[in-house]
């Protein structure tokens, strides 16, 4: 069978937003360099591959090659520093800072950014009801601004900049008053190309603590595992699109999975500990599909708050900006390894294969812990808090649907050919695209070239031109589906700011055990409904948290008046 | 809802696997009216069941089942959905998708006592699971954690078996299947796609 016949048409230069080719480098590399040697270059692949189409060999993003620049020799910055734990209390206020640090990665060295010079961010540690100032100054090389995830803030203070602020210009400073609601595990990172700077280190996690002690169950410890991936060749970070986004088809996976900004977590505990994870996946675009091998996990709670009901679960799915508090159990001595095994696609031949990278290991001595929680952790507790204030909401449950969104795409002038070849390979996807199966494609794609939509169903109206109103106190049925038939269907991990929600059916079927969440992921061809609590007036965005396909687009906004 | 416990082992299923591709390459899966078979005999009448596809967003994967040389003008349906979960996204510790899945199958000539089995076999036939017997609806649900595999029904004389043992009668597969292999094609056939195997 044949399918095109492309190689006898394609020429360079080649489409519009591509730049011409200037000879043919090694592997098909093509050297196009801004002013500190960011060069464009093929993407490394996962697993043996055509580098290219026949014809596009030498073709890059038609968009400059951007690597961090401090203005002067990179190896005068300062080391990053492991991040500390800032416990604060109502009324205080945090310097933090944005900049350029030296992050050493297992053997490599890199300039990258960070918060308070640290890696992640500090850890912001505070009690529920609690507002502290933050007093912001950015002393990196691009805008940026600081949005405080899943807080149920002050609309002003949001850090969405052309929403809810300027971008706050190099050198210039910003202040934050950030309130904290509810208790949960949050976390801080820009809102203006998030492509480059939360990639580069700016990020951090919150902790919201609630009053009650024994508002977890008991445990002996606690580990903060804030999981990323950086996308790295042998000529170092590989460069981010300048003037616009790169790999905005599949978004930017890394191929160095980082735990804390480390290649490998590594812990040690007692036998019979009781460990309290606090997970947030911060990587670009990549999910987690988490392991810890041999010992008991139990979920405990999600973005906003605790689960109905906690649950033994084998292993543990985040999205990028899903947060989780899973409590994980180590009965024997020995080592625990933790995974993230995944079944990648390999296009080129047609089939799935499996992919593990380990990710931390914890070493459980012969010793035993002073004292077990073994009895509490066997027990799975029901949150009558949570229930009760989900309660207040079950009369909602059936309400007829107020607003739909559709979730899809809309190709530019990406290479014909491209378009061409997907257009075959798209005959079948997956609900999750865990790995990055077609980097050769996705490297050509930008935020000029595709444009990923988010569609108010019935008017029609697409990404900045949905304004939806609501008024505070109202209760609100949204359903969302991610349309399979689209150009290159994939996975949206969508988030709403400043409100919380809940899942209240996935594909016809309800949910049996809720949590309120700020972030949900929608896998191909699913139709999730949705109820939002419109709690906190403001104008307020919705997005897709892969971070490449929000520069494509991929945003609305919303707006809740005063009750 | 039933959970799979696969079975291993290097099995003939290369025959099976070769009559499952090829029913559907040779174009058995093209409807057929009552009419246009004749009843083997001892057959009982066709059984027509109602598809079970819904018309609104929720978009499952439903793929076709078609009948073999052993039970022409035999068909049904394989519906994929993704079960629940706190997740959003459905998948087991080894990272394959979980599906509950629906068979219905629409027509069917059954014989005699017959018991008819479903199995799902990944595309290595290196392990296969049974999915469990027809009711007498014509249909079956069962849950899985594979992301690729061929589909079957077999005609058995009891539903004691480990493995299938009568003839298949029903083939299909996942909608996985679709996923192309680009290697030696089009804008590729004229590398050494072996390089990349």
């Amino acid at each position: 069978m044949r399918y095109l016949a492309v190689a006898a048409t394609l020429s360079a230069p080649l489409w519009l937003g591509l730049a011409p080719a200037a000879g043919q480098q090694h592997a098909g590399h093509m050297m196009a360099t801004d002013s500190i040697g960011a060069v464009w270059r093929m993407p490394p692949q996962p697993i043996p591959m055509p580098m290219m189409l026949p014809g596009l060999m030498g073709a890059v993003p038609g968009v400059t090659p951007y690597l961090p620049d401090p203005g002067h020799d990179p190896a005068m910055l300062p080391e990053a520093v492991f991040r500390e734990v800032v416990e604060m209390a109502d009324g205080d206020t945090l310097r933090l800072e944005a900049g350029f640090v030296r992050r050493t990665i297992g053997t490599r060295t890199f300039t990258m950014y960070g918060f308070n010079g640290q890696y992640p961010g500090p850890l912001i540690r505070v009690p529920q009801g609690a507002e502290i100032i933050v007093l912001f100054t950015n002393h990196i090389d691009l805008p940026t601004a600081v949005h405080w995830h899943g807080l149920r803030l002050e609309n002003e203070f949001d850090g969405v900049p052309g929403v809810t602020q300027d971008p706050v210009a190099p050198g210039e400073s910003f202040m934050y008053r950030v309130y904290f609601p509810d208790a949960g595990l949050y976390w801080y990172h820009p809102h203006h190309r998030e492509d480059i700077q939360q990639d580069l280190g700016l990020y951090g996690n919150m902790l919201v603590d609630a009053p009650a002690a024994d508002y977890y169950g008991p445990a002996n410890g606690e580990d903060f595992l804030m999981l990323d991936d950086l996308l790295v060749d042998e000529g170092g970070l590989f460069p981010w699109g300048r003037e616009a986004a790169i790999q905005t088809l599949m978004g930017r996976f890394g191929n160095q999975l980082l735990v804390n900004g480390e290649p490998r977590w590594e812990a040690t505990v007692r036998r019979g500990e009781v460990r309290r994870l606090y997970l947030t996946n911060v990587a670009n675009t990549r999910t987690f599909n988490l392991v810890l091998v041999g010992a008991e996990m139990k979920l405990v709670g999600a973005d906003v708050s605790k689960f109905e009901r906690e649950s033994f679960v084998s292993n543990v799915v985040l999205a990028p900006a899903q947060r989780y508090i899973v409590d994980a159990r180590f009965d024997e001595p020995g080592t625990y390894a933790l995974l993230n095994p995944i079944q990648a696609i390999d296009h080129f031949n047609g089939r799935f294969y499996p992919q593990t990278d380990t990710l931390g290991i914890i070493t459980v001595l012969d010793e035993p812990v002073a004292e077990d929680h073994g009895d509490a952790f066997s027990t799975l507790r029901e949150h009558a808090d949570v229930i009760e204030d989900i309660d207040r909401y079950r009369a909602e449950f059936d309400r007829p649907v107020d607003h739909e969104i559709e979730l899809t795409a809309r190709v530019g002038d990406l290479p014909s050919d491209i378009v061409a070849v997907m257009a075959i390979d798209t005959l079948y996807f997956p609900p999750v695209e865990w790995t990055d199966a077609m980097p050769m494609m996705n490297y050509l794609s930008t935020s000029e070239n595709l444009t990923w939509i988010m569609r108010d169903t019935r008017t029609g109206k697409e990404n900045g031109d949905i304004d939806w109103r609501f008024a505070e106190g109202d209760i609100l049925k949204i359903r969302i589906h991610n349309q399979r038939r689209s150009f290159h269907p994939m996975q949206h991990p969508i988030h709403i700011h400043g409100q919380r929600f809940l899942i209240l059916a996935r594909d016809g079927v309800p949910s049996d055990n809720l949590a309120w969440k700020d972030t949900m992921v929608i896998p191909v061809g699913s139709t999730f409904d949705i109820l939002l609590e419109a709690s906190n007036s403001g104008r307020w965005m919705a997005h897709c948290h892969i971070a490449e396909h929000l520069e494509a687009g991929m945003s609305m906004l919303f707006t809740v008046d005063p009750g | 809802m039933k959970r799979m416990k696969p079975h291993t082992g290097a099995i003939g299923a290369t025959a099976v696997f070769a009559i499952a591709l090829g029913s559907l390459v040779s174009g058995e899966a093209r409807a057929a009216g009552p009419s246009d078979i004749p009843a083997p005999a001892g057959a009982a009448p066709w059984v027509d069941a109602t598809p079970r596809i819904d018309a609104c967003l929720v978009t499952p994967e439903v793929v076709p089942l078609s009948g073999t040389q052993s039970a022409p003008g035999s068909r049904g349906s394989m519906t994929l959905t993704q079960p629940g979960s706190p997740f959003e996204i459905t998948v087991d510790d080894g990272g394959f998708q979980t599906f509950d899945v629906e068979i219905q199958v629409d027509r069917l000539r059954r014989r005699g006592e017959a018991v008819y089995v479903a199995w799902a076999a990944k595309p290595e036939l290196d392990e296969w699971v049974q999915l469990g017997t027809l009711g007498e609806e014509n249909r079956l649900t069962a849950r899985l954690a594979w992301n690729q595999f061929l589909v079957f029904v077999s005609e058995e004389a009891s539903t004691d078996v480990e493995r299938w043992q009568g003839p298949i009668v029903l083939t299909g597969l996942s909608p996985s299947g679709r996923l192309h292999t680009m290697a030696g094609h089009g804008p590729f056939e004229a590398m050494n796609c072996q390089l990349y195997f």
